[in-house]
């Protein structure tokens, strides 16, 4: 059996959800193993142990912030795509998850079908890069202040808030407006594939690149202590 | 400087500077006193037909003729050593002619101009002209012309001693009074520009016409002009120090803001009357007579009211110490001093219309530094304070204006905040009637035990649609339409998609931002989710297509489903509901039947700010 995804752990901490979530999944033929928990030191644990390929992440969890397992994941020697799903949708929390490297980010109030289509995208290698998304991005580049530079890594944010080129800003403001990859390829006469790798770039503008660039900046939001780590 | 000895030092100043010119004059006098002369036995005055009479050394000689000639003998002890002689002059028409024993001598300086000078002369005696003539005796033979012939005490000695003294005259004759000349004329102007920048300071005024009526009368000593009446002249220059005292009193009165009208009427009135019996005397020829009556009435006249100026000056200065006071009394000090000296040359009775050496009007000089000093003092400083003023109110004026600024912006913010408070209660309004009211219904059915699972799941679901809805509306995008749109349709694609639903999303991409209040983007939001759950549930439609059009200012929405078309003759609930949130957004709504079947909804809506589209709660 070839499956989408063989290995998938999904951290939430509301049983209804995670019913939910493990009802509509587990029927998906393209989901293998699954496995659930609901606290973050679990969830580090099963990280290492399990090696899920996708993480399905909740924000809020009882004993810390979900976030902190976007820096978890540079211990591993492969990549564990990430997907936030949160109940919050306000922009600092969508910014905080891109910018530590999340592949995406899903509101709870999303159906679940919208929720198997970002987890299939993801393994396709489409990154999902929903409207709401979109605007919450758009909004911080607008807002960003820029901040002495304190860091010194290599390629590292300058203190400048992130400037994308132009086809990749265009990309932005019409994911936006609600407008779909095939639409936006219609729409600025490109194939799919590069709208979708256009929306790779504008994840990769935010992300951090390094292990030491994610800790950095998980410490800098407060997300993990200063001893820590 | 530290400031208490820079005051000291400006008091004292105009006293240091009134001693040392005084020393200057005094100098003068002394070296007159000076000069060794040879004692003249005698002079006789030789008249045109040979006869001669003794006269009085020093004639003063006014003639109507065009031309006179003085021959005077004199008689003196010559010794063997006589050394080279000179006749010193201190004033002698410039144009005169001096025969000694015969022989016409060159001046000393020859005048090239046409009017007459009275310069001082130093005419060295050949002694050859000696040699001629009888020894001991000297004739000596002026030829002057104009209406005039002044003839004043003259010297007669060696030249080696006549010649310092000579040249100190010439100094005081020719230069200073001449600056002095220069400088009242420049004070006069100063003044009366300020007076006329000014006129409500009319001390400047007066000082500007003393200045101006001691300028005319300091000509009449440094030159003449050959006035066709002479007396007549003689008659204004001598009004002009009358006038000059006047004028300088009202300055003073003034300038100290004393209120004297009366005393300054009986000046002026006094003059008037004597100047104008001597323009009587003048013009009958009475010449004597008239300088007879201004030497016993103007003149004491004039120095009573220097000493008067004085007083008053001593006494301000006594009251307040202004160092301006110090510089004035100084200046009035010394006309007065070298006043009251000219006055007792004058009196020396027997020789009263000799002329020899006066000096008060060289106290011009000192009285035009001090006063004009002072005045100009006054105006700069009233300059240099208003550009502090300036710069004071400027500072003052940012001052003000940054608080006004600060206010501007807090109610700025106040008013923000208001208008933020009055949405928020619309929303919460809006809300609680819908939210809320379906709640309300959910809970009466189930009080009533009318519900079944599925019309619980169906209306909690309508119920989270809501609530997200609004929530969308509240998010910092929600003022953009599009942006609102966009996030319903991410909502619907999945639901749709599990309906079996087609979504059509066409939103020209041309559509520029439309800035809605979150009330009002609630309001269409709304209206679109009512029309797709139309569609879902009545309609049977298979694809839906929202479609959003329109200008800047009017904007076109439509919701067409392809399912069985509405029904107009039963207007639904729904029906109303939307017409309700179309009107609160300003617009105009349609429900139709499409041509080629199913239902279309069009809105059509101004872009805020067209028109006052909040106005409408």
């Amino acid at each position: 059996m070839v499956f989408q995804i063989s290995r998938l752990l999904i951290v939430e901490d509301d049983l209804s959800l995670q019913a939910r979530l493990k009802e509509s999944l587990a029927d998906n033929p393209a989901f293998g193993d699954m496995r659930i928990c609901d606290n973050l030191r679990e969830a580090k644990q099963l990280l290492h142990q399990f090696r899920p390929e996708v993480v399905l992440l909740d924000v809020g969890l009882p004993d810390g912030n979900g976030l902190e397992l976007l820096v978890e994941r540079h211990d591993l020697n492969y990549h564990a795509k990430m997907l936030i799903l949160s109940g919050l949708s306000d922009e600092q929390t969508i910014v905080k998850a891109i910018q530590l490297g999340a592949e995406g980010y899903l509101l709870k109030q999303d159906s679940k079908a919208n929720i198997e289509q970002a987890l299939t995208s993801i393994m396709q290698g489409i990154p999902p890069l929903s409207p709401s998304v979109a605007q919450c991005i758009m909004q911080h580049m607008r807002t960003e202040q820029p901040t002495p530079s304190q860091s010194n890594y290599p390629g590292s944010d300058t203190g400048l808030p992130p400037v994308l080129p132009p086809r990749q800003q265009m990309t932005l403001s019409l994911l936006a407006r609600g407008m779909t990859y095939r639409e936006i390829a219609g729409h600025m006469d490109i194939t799919f594939n590069t709208v979708s790798t256009y929306a790779q770039e504008i994840y990769n503008k935010l992300a951090a690149r390094s292990r030491s660039e994610a800790v950095y900046k998980a410490q800098k939001m407060g997300i993990i202590s200063a001893t820590t780590h | 400087m530290p400031p208490a000895l820079r005051s000291i030092f400006i008091k004292t100043l105009p006293w240091i500077v009134a001693l040392g010119y005084l020393l200057l004059v005094a100098s003068l006098g002394w070296s007159f006193h000076k000069i060794e002369a040879f004692k003249i036995d005698s002079v006789a005055e030789v008249s045109t037909d040979g006869q001669s009479s003794p006269v009085e050394l020093g004639l003063f000689r006014i003639s109507k003729e065009h031309s006179k000639t003085s021959l005077f003998q004199l008689t003196f002890e010559s010794t063997a050593d006589t050394p080279r002689l000179a006749v010193f002059l201190p004033r002698l028409s410039s144009d005169a002619r001096i025969s000694v024993n015969g022989t016409l001598l060159q001046l000393d300086k020859v005048s090239y101009r046409a009017r007459h000078q009275y310069q001082p002369q130093l005419i060295a005696i050949p002694e050859q002209v000696l040699n001629t003539g009888q020894p001991n005796l000297l004739n000596i033979e002026l030829h002057a012309h104009g209406p005039a012939m002044l003839l004043s005490k003259f010297y007669l000695g060696p030249q080696v001693n006549l010649e310092p003294t000579y040249r100190y005259f010439y100094f005081f004759r020719t230069g200073l009074v001449h600056s002095a000349l220069a400088i009242t004329l420049l004070l006069a102007i100063f003044m009366a520009t300020f007076w006329l920048v000014r006129p409500q300071f009319n001390e400047y005024g007066w000082l500007a016409l003393a200045f101006l009526a001691f300028n005319y009368y300091l000509l009449s000593f440094a030159q003449t002009s050959e006035a066709v009446h002479f007396q007549l002249y003689s008659w204004s220059y001598l009004l002009a120090r009358g006038v000059f005292v006047w004028a300088f009193v009202l300055f003073v009165h003034r300038f100290l803001q004393l209120h004297r009208r009366r005393f300054e009427y009986f000046i002026g009135g006094f003059f008037a009357l004597v100047f104008g019996i001597g323009l009587i005397l003048v013009l009958r020829d009475q010449y004597v007579a008239f300088l007879q009556l201004t030497f016993f009435t103007s003149l004491p006249m004039v120095l009573l009211i220097i000493a008067y100026v004085c007083v008053v000056l001593s006494y301000a200065l006594i009251k307040s110490g202004h160092v301006y006071l110090h510089w004035l009394l100084v200046g009035s000090l010394f006309g007065l001093l070298l006043g009251a000296h000219d006055a007792l040359v004058l009196f020396d009775w027997q020789h009263w219309l000799i002329r020899d050496f006066y000096i008060s009007h060289y106290s011009i000089l000192f009285i035009a530094a001090g006063y004009g000093g002072v005045l100009v003092h006054r105006v700069a400083r009233a300059l240099f304070n208003s550009e502090d003023l300036n710069v004071e109110l400027n500072r003052l004026l940012d001052i003000k204006t940054s608080e006004l600024e600060q206010a501007a912006s807090a109610r700025l913010q106040q008013e923000k905040q208001l208008t933020l408070y009055a949405e928020r209660q619309r929303i919460l309004a809006d809300m609680h009637d819908g939210v809320g009211g379906q709640l309300v219904g959910l809970l009466a059915a189930s009080r009533d035990g009318r519900l079944n699972q599925q019309t619980v799941t169906e209306e909690l679901d309508l119920i989270l649609a809501d609530l997200r809805l609004v929530l969308d509306a509240l998010t910092p995008a929600g003022e953009e339409l599009v942006m609102a749109l966009a996030r319903l349709r991410e909502r619907y694609t999945a639901l749709l998609g599990h309906a079996d639903i087609q979504l059509h999303w066409r939103i020209d991409p041309g559509i520029d931002a439309i800035n809605m209040p979150p009330s009002l983007t609630i309001n269409i939001l709304r209206l679109i989710q009512e029309a797709i759950q139309n569609s879902i549930k009545h309609a049977q439609a298979d694809n839906i297509t929202l479609q959003l059009t329109g200008t800047a200012e009017l904007y076109t929405l439509t919701i067409a489903d392809d399912g069985i078309g509405i029904n107009n003759a039963t207007p639904g609930h729904g029906t109303k509901t939307m017409q309700q949130r179309a009107m609160a957004v300003n617009g105009n709504l349609e429900i139709s039947t499409a041509a080629e079947g199913g239902t279309r909804i069009t809105l059509g809506f101004p872009a805020p700010g067209n028109k006052a589209a909040g106005d409408t709660h």
